[in-house]
């Protein structure tokens, strides 16, 4: 497999740039096609999300592999803290059509996520989102931590981009995690080329898995282009998190579709790949896909607008 | 008694109550350094719910609300209030956790701290924190006044069970945590959200919190004018039904409370008289703080008004 | 160095004209002494010494208007009398405590400008049991609950008090008809005389400021009747000399005082006034009246108060008396304040009309014309003389509408026609 400057260093994959399945990975054990349908949701939703011109918001599109992972390797009895880009979990974690427009539209008076754009949806334990920087992180560890109290064999996940990573309270939850064998997963999306931080700011090439590591934390790093190695490390995160061994972070390396990477970086398209050379794509799935995802959302769109006029 | 002992071993008997009870805290381990949790460190079956925690105040105060959240019932134990000023982002955070949900979640964080003069720290450490804290939407602040019911405040402010519990502030003022108390009361008596009247009196009322609520006492005394005392308790939300009806009553008001005046608390009951009670007001509300600037160690006590000014006050507002 | 102000003299009483000094620099005066003559709107008053000391500087001179609050001397101190001057850096001194001798009336303490100070709890028990807070004594520079609670437990009676009086408006002067346009030759007379300027202050500011606060308040109306007097006349030349007996000079004003009682009880909206603050029209259930009076200082209002309880001859009597006391300016605060409605005379004079201005905040006033024998057609359609006088009544249209203040007027043209009717009334 020929490597290109798009590639990143030190990543582990399951997939080539061609969606093959490398010769000595087992496949997750995962319904790959729902995976697929559910990423492309994620990639349709959040196309429009960004034509309602939203304020502080931001495109995921890239990114959607951990964030539709974490939906899938959850289980009902576990809790997700999503970060302030990732309304991809609760779409993929099955929210509600109406709720996730009325929320993203804003429209919640009586408490709700910290901004338009976020969603919050406690009934399939995916916590709102906080106003605070990172303050999700230590939520989410204080939850995972109740969860053990109370012998539940259950995990919290909180997600979050590597950004976060130069604060105090991300320093400060890998401690408190550590000295408590909290069963907490953060699934950290690292970017390429991040697009905000500073070159001085020391996360360009640094490898925030080492670090966590270095803090005592079970850390791996993998290649957020492919689907199927983010969702076997995840599951693996979790299951070790669930059997009491302690916190765990999964470092995905991702690229933003707005830097236009060559189309192997795209998740979506490196699963469809895989699909396709399984026998398992047809131009009329995607047709379907694409078409179903984004008809529940603008339909529920209309109602909200409909019920504001 | 000493109050520390008595707040030992009402928080081991808060453990005894409810298994989902947890106390965290630097140093919590080894019975905490104001020792509140000595007596659980002690107690075979109760040790393993006392949880230490790293120096990492904003975290802390995060992982306590995210355990609320779990299911468990913690009660985070600050060494000093330093640990919730530098704490102030995760816990606004925790404040508003209920509310953000959408539906008014439970939120059964109990913090307790102290706060004030009384161990000659000076400084931060000796100013009065509570109006910091009361301003911090969706947390409910309350504040012990007589030594006595110390132990009373800690059992009664761990009472979260409400399908709308909010995180909850107890504040301990040093010189309450150093008094004796002959008997420790088990019950405060009252709902810990209220107002309540400690001393009867005609001629004025003074509304007190805190280590002021003795010198509030004390002052009455030492002006022989029958004044009545309240203790505001509850500072946030405030009782403001109590409050006001006991604003009317005399209609001759002294607010006094420890730090500054100026942005403190004493000013928001002001508001609240001049509001809802303007018509009963028969002297200027008259406020006797503590000192608006930073105290050395060996100044620390002028955090807290003296019984002399507090006394002078009653008897310029009932004289007026 | 204390400073003696010139203190709160009484409810709407902002400055007032310093007459005439009793104590001069080095006298002694004593706590409560009088040192100064003030005048005001409202009378002439001596305002006592709030201490004992020494006058040690006259800060306003006779003649000059100094502001309630207005420092107007400096005393020195009581046993010896300072060398130097005050300076500048003197510590603040206490404020002059009020006399209850400065103001017979009010002795609640003031702002100054007529607003008593009191705590708000004072206020609301005072308006919840219609207690006047100004007859309330603050001996503390202000009023408080327990000092209206004391007031409540010994009532004392005293006026409702009224704002400040105004006069009416002069009567209107004919103009002469306009010359024929023949060439104008103007006789040598010399230089024409300087213009003369009179000061504008005192009595006649006064005057004046009272005028312009109604005019420009209340919303002038004028309505003027014709009254056949004739019968009047005759009763009154039968009781001229019967009262005459009794010492009492009876003339047209008090028949008209109780005519225009009796109107004002069957129309109580013109004995009214109109709070706006409060956005209320206070309606009187007190009759009384105002005489305006031309004084040599100007015009001046006594008051008749209670007209409604007083006899017609002591109607006559009072009005003598407040004349004159007005005239020779005795008359006491209680006296110049307090009416609910003003009549002025024009009688002397005459005129055919007039448009009186309001003796704000009053909402009627009536100008009384000159009687005049004038041909008239009687019922059996014969020509006679009859005595006819003009009325003419000016209200405030916000209170008093055109056909309240038309009925008002023919209510009391009513009794003035037929005083037989004023009989059956009772007076």
């Amino acid at each position: 497999m020929e490597t290109t400057a798009w590639d990143p260093e030190g990543v582990t994959t399951v997939l080539d740039h061609s969606g093959r399945l490398s010769d000595q990975s087992r496949p997750p054990q995962v319904d790959i096609r729902a995976y697929y349908k559910a990423l492309v949701g994620a990639r349709r939703i959040d196309a429009r999300l960004g034509e309602l011109g939203l304020p502080m918001w931001a495109s995921c599109a890239g990114e959607e592999a951990p964030l539709v992972a974490t939906a899938l390797v959850a289980r009902p009895e576990d809790w997700i803290y999503p970060g302030s880009r990732d309304t991809a979990i609760a779409i993929a974690r099955g929210m509600d059509w109406d709720e996730l427009a009325r929320q993203v539209l804003g429209r919640h008076t009586g408490g709700g996520p910290a901004l338009p754009g976020r969603v919050c949806a406690d009934a399939l334990h995916v916590a709102p989102t906080t106003g605070a920087l990172g303050m999700h992180l230590p939520l989410a560890a204080g939850h995972a931590q109740a969860l053990r109290i109370a012998g539940r064999k259950a995990v919290a996940f909180a997600s979050f981009g590597e950004g976060l990573t130069t604060t105090g309270v991300f320093a400060e939850t890998l401690a408190l995690a550590t000295a408590n064998d909290v069963p907490l997963v953060l699934v950290c999306r690292s970017q390429q080329w991040p697009g905000q931080a500073p070159a001085e700011a020391g996360v360009v090439g640094d490898s925030v898995a080492d670090r966590a590591r270095a803090a005592g934390v079970w850390s791996r790093r993998v290649d957020g282009a492919d689907p199927l190695v983010v969702y076997a490390t995840l599951a693996a995160a979790a299951e070790r998190a669930r059997d009491g061994r302690g916190p765990a972070l999964v470092e995905a390396v991702v690229t933003q579709l707005v830097h236009e990477p060559p189309p192997h970086r795209d998740p979506v398209e490196r699963l469809r790949r895989h699909l396709e050379s399984t026998g398992a794509w047809t131009s009329t799935f995607q047709d379907v896909l694409d078409a179903e995802a984004v008809a529940h959302f603008d339909r529920a769109l209309a109602a909200q607008r409909g019920a504001r006029a | 008694m000493s109050v520390l002992t008595s707040l030992s071993e009402m928080m081991a008997q808060l453990l005894r109550e409810d298994r989902r009870r947890v106390v965290l805290g630097e140093d919590a381990r080894d019975g905490g350094m104001l020792g509140l949790s000595r007596t659980c460190i002690a107690d075979g079956t109760l040790r393993e719910r006392v949880i230490a925690t790293p120096l990492s105040p904003t975290t802390a105060v995060a992982h306590a609300a995210g355990l609320a959240r779990g299911g468990a019932r913690p009660i985070l134990v600050f060494a000093s209030p330093l640990g919730l000023l530098e704490g102030l982002a995760g816990l606004r955070e925790a404040a508003r956790l209920g509310w953000r949900t959408g539906q008014s979640a439970a939120v059964p964080l109990l913090m307790v701290t102290p706060s004030g003069p009384g161990f000659g720290l000076g400084e931060e450490a000796a100013e009065a924190i509570e109006a910091t804290l009361a301003r911090v939407p969706g947390l409910r602040v309350l504040c012990a006044g007589q030594p006595a019911e110390a132990a009373a405040w800690l059992h009664a402010a761990a009472q979260l069970d409400d399908d709308d519990a909010v995180p909850t502030v107890l504040v301990l003022p040093r010189r309450v945590l150093l008094a004796d108390t002959d008997e420790a009361l088990p019950d405060l008596g009252r709902a810990c959200t209220s107002a309540a009247r400690i001393r009867d009196g005609q001629a004025a009322t003074v509304f007190a919190w805190g280590e002021t609520v003795q010198v509030a006492l004390d002052a009455v005394a030492h002006a022989q004018i029958d004044a009545a005392v309240v203790d505001v308790g509850c500072l946030a939300p405030l009782d403001a039904a109590t409050l006001v009806a006991e604003a009317k009553a005399t209609g001759k008001i002294v607010i006094a409370h420890a730090g500054p005046a100026a942005g403190g608390l004493g000013a928001e009951l002001a508001a609240l008289f001049a509001d809802q009670a303007i018509l009963h007001l028969d002297a200027p509300i008259t406020r006797v703080t503590g000192a608006d600037a930073p105290l050395s160690a060996a100044l620390e006590a002028q955090a807290v008004p003296t019984v002399a000014r507090v006394a002078e006050a009653i008897a310029h507002v009932a004289n007026y | 160095m204390p400073e003696f102000k010139l203190p709160a003299i009484g409810e709407g009483v902002v400055e007032g004209e310093i007459v005439r000094w009793l104590k001069q620099p080095g006298d002694a005066v004593s706590a409560n002494e009088a040192i100064v003559e003030v005048m005001t709107d409202k009378a002439t008053v001596e305002i006592p010494s709030p201490r004992d000391a020494i006058v040690q500087e006259i800060v306003a001179a006779e003649g000059t208007i100094a502001a309630v609050g207005e420092v107007i001397a400096l005393f020195g101190d009581s046993a010896v009398v300072p060398a130097s001057k005050p300076t500048p850096a003197a510590p603040p001194p206490a404020p002059a405590p009020i006399s209850p001798a400065a103001a017979p009336v009010a002795a609640a303490p003031t702002n100054g400008a007529g607003k008593v100070l009191a705590t708000p709890a004072a206020r609301a028990h005072a308006r919840e049991h219609g207690i006047d807070l100004a007859a309330v004594s603050g001996d503390r520079g202000r009023v408080t609950k327990a000092d209206v609670l004391r007031a409540q437990a010994t009532p004392t009676p005293t006026p409702t008090p009224t704002p400040t009086p105004t006069p009416t408006s002069a009567p209107a002067v004919a103009q002469a008809p306009a010359p024929a346009p023949t060439p104008v030759v103007r006789r040598d007379l010399g230089a024409p005389a300087a213009d003369e300027t009179i000061p504008f202050r005192g009595m006649r500011r006064i005057i004046a400021d009272g005028l312009k606060k109604s005019y420009s308040t209340a919303v002038h109306y004028t309505y003027v009747e014709q009254v056949d007097v004739s019968k009047l006349v005759e009763v009154r030349k039968q009781a001229k000399n019967a009262a005459a007996e009794q010492g009492v000079a009876l003339s047209y004003l008090p028949f008209i005082v109780k005519a225009v009682v009796l109107a004002l009880k069957r129309y109580p909206i013109v004995n009214a006034e109109l709070d706006e603050a409060n956005a209320q029209v206070i309606v009187r259930k007190r009759y009384n009246i105002g005489i305006a009076t031309a004084t040599d200082n100007g015009l001046m209002v006594p008051v008749l108060h209670d007209a409604d309880r007083l006899s017609l001859l002591d109607v006559a009597r009072e009005i003598d008396r407040l004349s004159n006391a007005a005239r020779a300016m005795k008359a006491s605060r209680d006296e110049l304040t307090g009416s609910t409605f003003t009549i002025t005379s024009l009688g002397a004079i005459g005129g055919v009309l007039a448009t009186p201005i309001l003796n704000y905040p009053e909402v009627g006033i009536l100008g009384v014309h000159a009687i005049r024998k004038t041909p008239v057609v009687d019922d059996n359609d014969n020509i006679v003389i009859g005595h006819l006088m003009n009325l003419s009544v000016s209200l405030d249209h916000r209170v008093v509408d055109g056909f309240e203040g038309a009925s008002f007027l023919q209510e009391v043209r009513r009794y003035l026609e037929d005083p037989t009717l004023l009989l059956l009334a009772g007076i």
